[in-house]
């Protein structure tokens, strides 16, 4: 827990984001999942909990007395909650609000055992005396090893229970280029939309075609996806990858994929990102075009069943109706679990994938 | 205090030093009120003046307060710096007309044309037996009125130099002398001269809580400020020296440091000056207190005559650090 956005009697709504936690992946912003008002603040600032911990309780609308959690669903004893007003000093509730100090967890040593600055200042200060020294040491090479050691799990699990397949097909974007091109030339610089985009909306789309790509495989069986939730593998300059996803791809406009995205983008590298961009994602595009890679067959992240692959938009003799021509190509490839998917499957969305590029303005 | 150019001396003689520089450096002071000339003044204060500065300039008058206090309004209107004694607090009452509705209004009523350079002493406060109509302290009443200042000496230096500061005021200034404090014995630098009427001073500063208060109470404070020190609590003492305009500042900026305040008022509680200032404190550093303000005040009763009824109708050092002790202990 790094810092509280929010304190007690604070009015949340669903997706407001309401606290800082860092964990082995950089800064994550906790979005709420619930609607109502913050009751208390269970996690003090600078201690740290493990995942699934009620970090806070939320008192939701119209209920007096519910203790709902800030966190991820598991379910962590609730703590208990104050019968009656906690008897506290108006100092002492304001540094509480400051500091993120849960009353409730606070003996008061006051008259009639009222909770005082001190008494405050005391909760603080035991937590964080504790956490601080581990906080402040890790410094940034740790922090990246720590990265490495969570990627290397994800993709060490991968690769021990996913039974990958591999397809590629190059796919020929001279329509979807021209269009760009067009789309581009009268557009304002900062309103213009990049390759990727239309690489990201035709994932999406393509999933209407054949919808076991997009989900997860849990507990032996596919369960799908809720939305179209499209992971796109971004690499931090310091080294390490990560795969916030942007949401519901399916149904947002260009525009908004592409704001969507540079926002992403910038987030990642400056290492904040929301619980629901780390979690969320159905399914991982990965592009390495930048690098000059024409074909990358990728790891899927579990528990996705598929990751696309995107390489360079290369210029290439390509023959169509009987005539040799130069067309820009690109190849998309498809790793999937097959436990999930079968290669024909796999094939029908690569090939959905082209049929979306070769109409771009529907993208 | 103690060095070399200190003497010693009394609050009286504090104050009767201040006349005497006062009518010394300019011709247009003079004294007037009850007995302050042949008899020395009814607190002796200024004995010897009269023959020091000759009747012109050191004026018994009547016993009329309405009259008198009238005239120095009008001496003042026609350029002169009276200094009015008025014998008690409790006899400025015949006077409330002039120094509320003419006093504190001329100068506004004049369009500003008319300022009234006026100083008025007086005595005020209880603890020497003289019972309900010698011994109230009201100056809480006059710290309400707008267009006047209101001043309370409580130490020595105070004593030696609020008059001066006083006068050079163009607006009426009330001095209010407690009378429990004339006999106060101490050291005072030999050339100590004017001092501030504007700010409040912290007498002891203490970290545990806020006691504030003003004129003959603050001894009785610092005397409690003492006991609870032997008992592990650093209270931190306030003299207001100025009732009116407050020093709200300093009284707030101690307050956010200690977050517990006592007020300590001879006045009565109800709608006194303790009130106005606890409410200040409310509004100012609420988010800074981690107790209930307290007031420790009179009896809400005429100041008895009888010794024992009287000291028990007035602020002590132990209801003082009783209400302290309650603040930050929760235990008296």
């Amino acid at each position: 827990m790094v810092e509280w956005r929010v304190g007690p009697g604070d009015r949340v709504a669903r997706g407001d984001i309401v606290a800082l936690v860092e964990t082995e992946k950089g800064l994550i912003e906790v979005e709420i999942f619930d609607s109502g008002v913050i009751e208390s603040l269970v996690v003090p600032p600078g201690t740290k909990v493990p995942v699934g911990t009620v970090l806070a309780t939320i008192r939701a609308d119209a209920e007096p007395v519910r203790a709902a959690a800030a966190t991820a669903p598991p379910a962590a004893p609730t703590p208990p909650m104050a019968a009656a007003r906690l008897r506290v000093s108006p100092a002492a509730r304001r540094l509480a609000e400051e500091s993120g100090v849960d009353l409730a967890t606070v003996t008061g040593t006051g008259p009639e055992g009222v909770i005082q600055k001190i008494d405050v200042q005391r909760a603080a200060a035991a937590p964080e005396a504790a956490a601080t020294p581990e906080a402040a040491a890790t410094p940034a090479p740790d922090r990246l090893a720590a990265m490495r050691r969570v990627i290397a799990a994800a993709m060490a699990r991968s690769k021990r229970e996913i039974p990958h397949y591999y397809l590629a097909t190059d796919i020929d974007v001279s329509r979807a280029m021209a269009w760009l091109e067009a789309e581009n030339a009268r557009r304002a610089v900062p309103d213009r939309l990049l390759p990727s985009v239309l690489l990201l909306r035709a994932v999406a789309l393509a999933v209407q075609d054949v919808p076991e790509m997009n989900g997860f495989w849990v507990d032996g069986a596919f369960r799908a996806g809720a939305g179209v939730h499209v992971g796109v593998a971004i690499s931090l300059r310091q080294g390490g990858l990560v795969a916030p996803a942007i949401h519901d791809v399916d149904r947002k406009r260009a525009d908004d994929v592409m704001r969507e995205l540079l926002d992403l983008v910038k987030r990642a590298r400056a290492g904040v990102l929301r619980s629901s961009e780390v979690s969320d994602a159905t399914i991982t595009v990965t592009n390495l075009g930048d690098q000059g890679v024409e074909t990358v067959f990728g790891v899927i992240y579990p528990p996705q069943v598929a990751l696309v692959g995107f390489g360079r938009v290369v210029e290439r003799p390509w023959a169509s109706g009987g005539m040799l021509g130069v067309r820009p190509v690109v190849t998309a490839s498809l790793s999937a679990d097959h436990r999930a998917s079968d290669g024909h499957r796999g094939g029908r969305f690569l090939a959905s994938i082209a049929r979306r590029l070769e109409e771009p303005e529907a993208l | 205090m103690s060095s070399a150019g200190a003497v010693k001396t009394t609050y009286r003689e504090a104050m009767r030093a201040a006349l005497r520089d006062a009518l010394a450096r300019d011709p247009r002071v003079f004294l007037l009120g009850e007995d302050v000339g042949r008899y020395g003044g009814c607190f002796a204060v200024s004995r010897g003046l009269l023959e020091e500065f000759g009747p012109e300039r050191i004026r018994d008058t009547p016993l009329s307060e309405s009259a008198f206090v009238g005239a120095g309004i009008g001496a003042a209107l026609g350029g002169m710096r009276p200094i009015v004694e008025i014998m008690t607090v409790n006899f400025s009452l015949l006077a409330l007309d002039q120094i509320v509705n003419n006093a504190a209004t001329i100068l506004h009523m004049s369009g500003g044309q008319f300022a009234i350079p006026l100083v008025i002493r007086m005595t005020t406060g209880a603890g020497r037996q003289l019972a309900a109509q010698h011994s109230h302290s009201l100056e809480g009443w006059y710290a309400h009125i707008p267009g006047i200042k209101v001043l309370a000496p409580a130490t020595l230096e105070d004593a030696r130099g609020m008059l001066w500061t006083a006068l050079q005021d163009p607006d009426p200034v009330l001095i209010f002398e407690h009378g429990s404090l004339y006999n106060m014995e101490g050291e005072l630098a030999a050339d100590a001269g004017a001092v501030d009427i504007a700010r409040a001073a912290v007498r002891r500063p203490g970290r545990d809580l806020t006691l504030v208060t003003y004129g003959g109470t603050l001894w009785k404070t610092l005397d409690a400020a003492e006991r609870l020190a032997g008992e592990g609590i650093e209270a931190e003492v306030i003299d207001l020296r100025s009732l009116r305009p407050l020093d709200t500042p300093t009284i707030l900026e101690s307050v956010a440091r200690t977050q517990r305040a006592v007020i300590v008022d001879e006045g009565w509680r109800s709608g006194s000056l303790s009130a106005e200032i606890s409410a200040r404190i409310m509004e100012g550093a609420f988010y800074s207190l981690d107790a209930p303000v307290a007031r420790v005040c009179s009896a809400e009763v005429p100041m008895p005559y009888a010794k024992h009824l009287e000291d028990a109708a007035l602020p002590q050092p132990e209801t003082i650090a009783a209400a302290a002790r309650r603040v930050v202990t929760g235990r008296a």
